[in-house]
């Protein structure tokens, strides 16, 4: 009887199996809206400009949902809901870290849309009905994503926030689900954050590959966070149809990265630095060079190097998640040899670029002049900022803005600082060019203390190939004693300026963070306090004390009395006698030794 | 010889001036050891809140002696028959049996069902238990409304049985999950806490990296929107779906490991999956449908009963059902195929809920879930404030700063008030919200952000400071007493002498 009630319960389980295992299911070609591609551009000096992309959509959601499931295929389902709670439209992110050498390198990536400035940078489009209520969304999301990439987002508060005027408007438009509600522009940026590996290894487990397979495969956080200049940046977008009423996430996520392939080169063969022998030595040609002198250059002009040695691993097989297949691109002269490496053969094409399929990857580069890269691409505008000044209560800021084009350059300067530096709107010069003529409007919103950053926004205009220099004095605020952080005397990060070239095309560029130092207390000056204060106040009691209690006599009398009297002579003459006693025990030790010897 | 000389010394000066000697440094001392070390104390005393233990352990150890539950429910005899004493006799019986049961099996408050004769309004949500006459002895109880209907026969009237089988019916009917849940027990591990909110999260995760797809969605509209609508009144879903590829099983290399219940928390990595729940105000359950990549299929089963699903139940945390070979690339899940999996999952997710599946009224279990859930909370409550008595009698030196005392007297306000709306106006929603609210508070009170941070503030480092004022204080008091002391001793030799 219990034998049939258990078959009963097995039948229809195992038909269950069946259905699962084989017969139910129908083979259709299946692909995600997620591509990948990393370009490979040789730079001068031995660099190597690499930089992964990474493109993904979430599925299509209609605005006001009839069905209550979510579902998440390419989409990363632990960003979809962070978004979707705050009310978020645009989400931003950058970390970077290092310096980019636009002297050399030529112009940042992507025009500089997809650069940051050192440290963290976010910027979100959020829709809300009123500003202070934006603001509270925009906590909420800094917070839950700082979980997310265990990144100090959770310091993004109202004393690092600014609501941009016309730095970082985007580009499409935005789509309001409630008609009656607007969109609100945040952005903050922490420029003393360290950029490193845990960034990165939350940035990867989005993709649906997870850096198991694919370009991610390649992303080794040791080596990537190694390199001259590194940016991760993640920029997520609603998209919407407003025929069918649907919306759907965007994503571009991307790591940018400036290899020096000696440096990299040189830890795979030794690992443990050593001094170049002579004969490997290059030494600079333009400069005296006999048995003794010699002027190294960090530049070889053979190269032949793979992106195993570069980056540590291989590309193991391509996506096979994508609509389109995982390509790499290197872009480079055609005296640069590119090959595929795959199963021990090499495969080279035309246009440098290769799709991935099955197996493991690794892109041989190798050139008999390392001297002669593609040609970059002319910067612009330049843009450097450094503190002036002297002394822990004042300073000033200087920016030097450099037009390299051949007509008029429109920028917007962007500029947070934080409350404890109050600007002199008034002390600002311009040298260079008539103030009149470069700074056609300031947007100025002072600081409050603790409350709110300085905002400041110039509409400048850069007359050609033209040089001007932009400064202002500002004085340092002293902070209370629990708002310094630990390393206080470390100084503070100035977060970087923010130019924006709008005429006559569209580039971005940010200045390097500038470190202030503001006046520190010393830190165990309340526990000096109290010690001084108790060790004035012991003083002056034994005085009174004295005054009060001790009476005159001759001195004689006093060496009596004191010998009689004063507890202190009494443990005198005894910490004396004991040592005259050890001395004696001593001493009769070491005669009965010499004795018996 | 010397002492005489110094007697001497001290006779030449005049009684008045050495008694003000011994008059200054006594009243030296006396300042020094009765206010300024007390003064002192006070001064530099880190701030400790007085919280009120006795009451709270009091709380603690009596457990929820002082709430008293009672029911109403309202007899209504049909077909116009009059039982005039009916309702005396059922409560008489009531009170018998649960006296009897109380000894026996006590329930963790006072319980008790008032019955009342029908009166001309009964209030809509009430319990009414109707009485029919039929041929046979039967009970029902309504789908919609808090409705029962004894049915009788004229023989057990004349039995005089009628009493005892509305009392059956009232406590082993109506009652019987409510006092099932109320009666101290152990809680299941699988189950979740009570939460009016519960997220879903299906996934389907793979070892390889082939596309794959799922009629997740349609599935989930047609099979599991009956029960969604069922839990409604007390459990609202929120739920999605997700496909994760590359979610690798911990096998060790090379020899056959074959799973078994123990080996499922090695082989399964959830944090390498990372399949964590972002749902962050309340508890999600998740249920993961797995596919060994090829190089690792087929799995290898402990109890390989051939073609049955494995399924795994994770205590709070949801159900893995393990498929025994890889899934081929470009492969679409049907629907159809997906019913009997989302079965699966049903009833596992019975087991994680905790949920009772009985009565079939819908409103008696939300009441029972409901009372049940006040009672939780109180508990929870009291658990963390005395968890909060606890830290702060085991580290003396750390500061307990106001707002701890408040939220411990908000915490015990909010459970007093609970406490009178259950035992006099039977407002048991009201009482739910300040049952949430007592945890909240108490839980404000525990992790209090300035009582953790100002943990390592020891003594010794406050003495330490002091030292250059407490130090020669003392040096110069205590070596001018023992002189006095010493003066006074020769001088009394001298003068008895």
């Amino acid at each position: 009887m219990l034998w049939r009630s258990v078959l009963n319960l097995l039948l229809p389980l195992s038909a269950v199996c069946e259905e699962l295992n084989s017969a139910a299911y129908e083979p259709r070609a299946i692909e995600y809206p997620y591509e990948e591609t990393l370009d490979i551009t040789p730079l001068p000096k031995n660099h190597l400009f690499t930089s992964f992309q990474f493109k993904l959509e979430s599925e299509e959601t209609e605005i006001s949902p009839s069905s209550h499931v979510a579902s998440y295929k390419a989409f990363p389902k632990s960003l979809a809901p962070i978004l979707k709670t705050t009310n978020t439209r645009e989400l931003h992110l950058r970390f970077g870290q290092g310096w980019w050498d636009s002297e050399h390198w030529g112009q940042l990536p992507n025009h500089g849309e997809t650069a940051g400035g050192s440290g963290v940078e976010v910027w979100a489009v959020i829709e809300s009905s009123d500003s202070a209520h934006a603001f509270k969304e925009w906590l909420k999301l800094v917070n839950l994503l700082s979980g997310l990439f265990c990144a100090s987002l959770n310091f993004i508060t109202e004393e690092n926030t600014v609501f941009p005027l016309r730095s970082f408007l985007p580009k499409d438009d935005i789509p309001l689900f409630d008609q009656s509600n607007g969109l609100f522009l945040l952005r903050a940026a922490l420029p003393s954050e360290p950029v490193c590996t845990e960034n990165l290894t939350p940035f990867v487990k989005f993709l649906p590959t997870r850096g198991k397979e694919g370009l991610a495969s390649l992303l080794d956080g040791h080596r990537i966070f190694e390199s001259e200049w590194h940016m991760i940046s993640i920029d997520v977008e609603t998209v919407c149809d407003e025929e069918h009423s649907t919306c759907k996430y965007s994503m571009q996520q991307k790591v940018d990265a400036v290899v020096d392939v000696q440096r990299a080169l040189r830890r795979v063969s030794n690992p443990i630095p050593k001094p170049v022998t002579g004969d490997e030595l290059v030494c600079d040609s333009k400069k005296p060079i006999d048995a003794f002198q010699c002027f190294a250059i960090n530049q070889k002009t053979k190269t032949k190097f793979s992106l195993n040695e570069i980056f540590g691993r291989t590309i193991k097989n391509g996506s096979h998640l994508g609509r389109k297949q995982s390509k790499v691109c290197v872009h480079a002269l055609p005296h640069w040899n590119v090959f595929l490496v795959n199963n021990g053969d090499l495969f080279g094409t035309g246009d440098n670029c290769f799709d991935l399929d099955t197996g493991n990857y690794n892109i041989l580069i190798k050139t008999d002049n390392t001297f002669e890269v593609m040609p970059v691409s002319p910067v612009p505008v330049l843009v450097s900022r450094s503190m002036t000044g002297y002394g822990l209560d004042k300073g000033g800021l200087r920016t030097v803005f450099q037009n390299n084009l051949d007509v008029e350059a429109q920028i917007i300067y962007l500029e947070t600082l934080p409350w404890f530096m109050r600007i002199y709107l008034q002390s600002l010069t311009i040298t260079g060019a008539e103030k009149d003529e470069v700074i056609k409007s300031i947007y100025y919103q002072p600081e409050i203390d603790r409350q709110r950053p300085t905002h400041l926004e110039f509409e400048i205009v850069l007359p050609p190939n033209s040089t001007i220099t932009m400064a202002y004095q500002f004085d340092k605020s002293l902070l209370l004693i629990a708002e310094y952080p630990p390393d206080a005397n470390h100084g503070f990060s100035v977060e970087p300026g923010m130019v924006r070239v709008f005429e006559p095309l569209d580039y971005q560029v940010r200045t390097s963070p500038d470190l202030l130092t503001l006046p520190t207390p010393d830190f165990s000056m309340p526990y000096n306090v109290i010690i001084f204060t108790a060790t004035v106040m012991s003083l002056t009691f034994g005085t009174v004390f004295n005054l009060l209690f001790k009476r005159t006599v001759p001195e004689k009398d006093a060496d009596l009395v004191s010998a009689e009297l004063d507890p202190k002579v009494k443990i005198k003459a005894k910490i004396q006698n004991l040592k005259q006693r050890i001395r004696s025990i001593l001493h009769k030790d070491t005669s009965t030794n010499e004795g018996k010897s | 010889m010397a002492s005489e000389q110094v007697t001497r010394i001290l006779e030449s000066e005049s009684l008045k001036s050495l008694t003000l000697r011994r008059w200054v440094i006594c009243s030296i001392v006396a300042l020094y050891v009765f206010v300024g070390v007390p003064l002192w104390f006070k001064l530099t005393e880190i701030y400790r809140a007085p919280l009120p233990s006795n009451f709270i352990n009091l709380l603690h150890s009596q457990g929820n002696i002082d709430i008293r539950i009672t029911n109403e429910v309202y007899l209504d005899v049909l077909d116009g028959l009059k039982f005039p004493d009916l309702a005396e006799a059922i409560q008489v019986q009531i009170n018998h049996r649960l006296e009897q049961e109380r000894v026996q099996s006590p329930m963790s408050v006072l319980w008790n069902a008032s019955v009342l004769q029908t009166s001309e309004e009964v209030p809509s949500d009430a319990y009414v238990l109707h009485l029919e006459l039929a041929d046979n002895e039967g009970i029902s109880l309504d789908e919609t409304q808090k409705h029962a209907t004894l049915f009788y026969t004229m023989e057990s009237v004349k039995n005089n049985d009628l009493p005892f089988f509305a009392t059956q019916a009232i406590l082993d009917h109506i009652f019987a999950t409510e006092r099932r849940l109320l009666t101290p027990h152990k809680h299941g591990i699988n189950s979740l806490r009570y939460s009016p909110k519960v997220h879903l999260s299906f996934k389907l995760l793979t070892g390889d990296g082939y596309p794959l797809d799922w009629e997740i969605a349609q599935a989930i509209d047609e099979y599991f929107t009956p029960l969604i609508q069922e839990f409604k009144t007390f459990i609202n879903f929120t739920i999605d779906s997700e496909i994760k590829y590359f979610a690798q099983l911990n096998l060790p290399e090379g020899d056959e490991l074959t799973l078994t219940d123990a080996s499922l928390s090695t082989v399964m990595d959830f944090a390498e999956w990372d399949i964590s729940s972002n749902q962050f105000s309340y508890p999600t359950l998740n249920f993961v449908l797995y596919y060994p990549s090829v190089e690792q299929s087929p799995l290898a089963f402990h109890d390989n009963t051939i073609g049955s699903l494995h399924s795994y139940l994770i205590p709070q945390w949801g159900s893995v059902v393990l498929m025994e070979n890889s899934i081929d690339a470009n492969t679409v899940i049907s629907k159809q195929s997906l019913g009997p999996l989302l079965e699966v999952f049903t009833s596992e997710l019975f087991k994680l809920l905790g949920i009772p599946t009985d009565p079939k009224t819908p409103q008696i279990r939300v009441d029972a879930m409901k009372k049940y859930s006040i009672l939780e909370n109180i508990d929870r409550g009291v658990d963390s404030l005395v968890s909060l008595l606890k830290l702060s009698e085991s580290l003396p030196d750390m500061s307990i700063p106001k707002t701890v005392l408040d939220n411990v007297k908000m915490a015990l306000s909010s459970r007093q008030s609970a406490v009178d709306k259950l035992n006099l106006q039977n407002d048991f929603n009201g009482a739910l919200v300040d049952s949430i609210s007592m945890v909240e508070h108490s839980e404000r009170a525990f992790f209090d952000r300035e009582m953790v941070q100002q943990t390592f503030f020891p003594q010794e480092h406050k003495i330490a400071v002091y030292m250059p004022l407490i130090g020669p204080m003392t040096l110069i008091c205590v070596l001018a007493l023992l002189r006095t002391l010493k003066e006074v001793r020769l001088y009394n030799k001298k003068y008895y002498e």
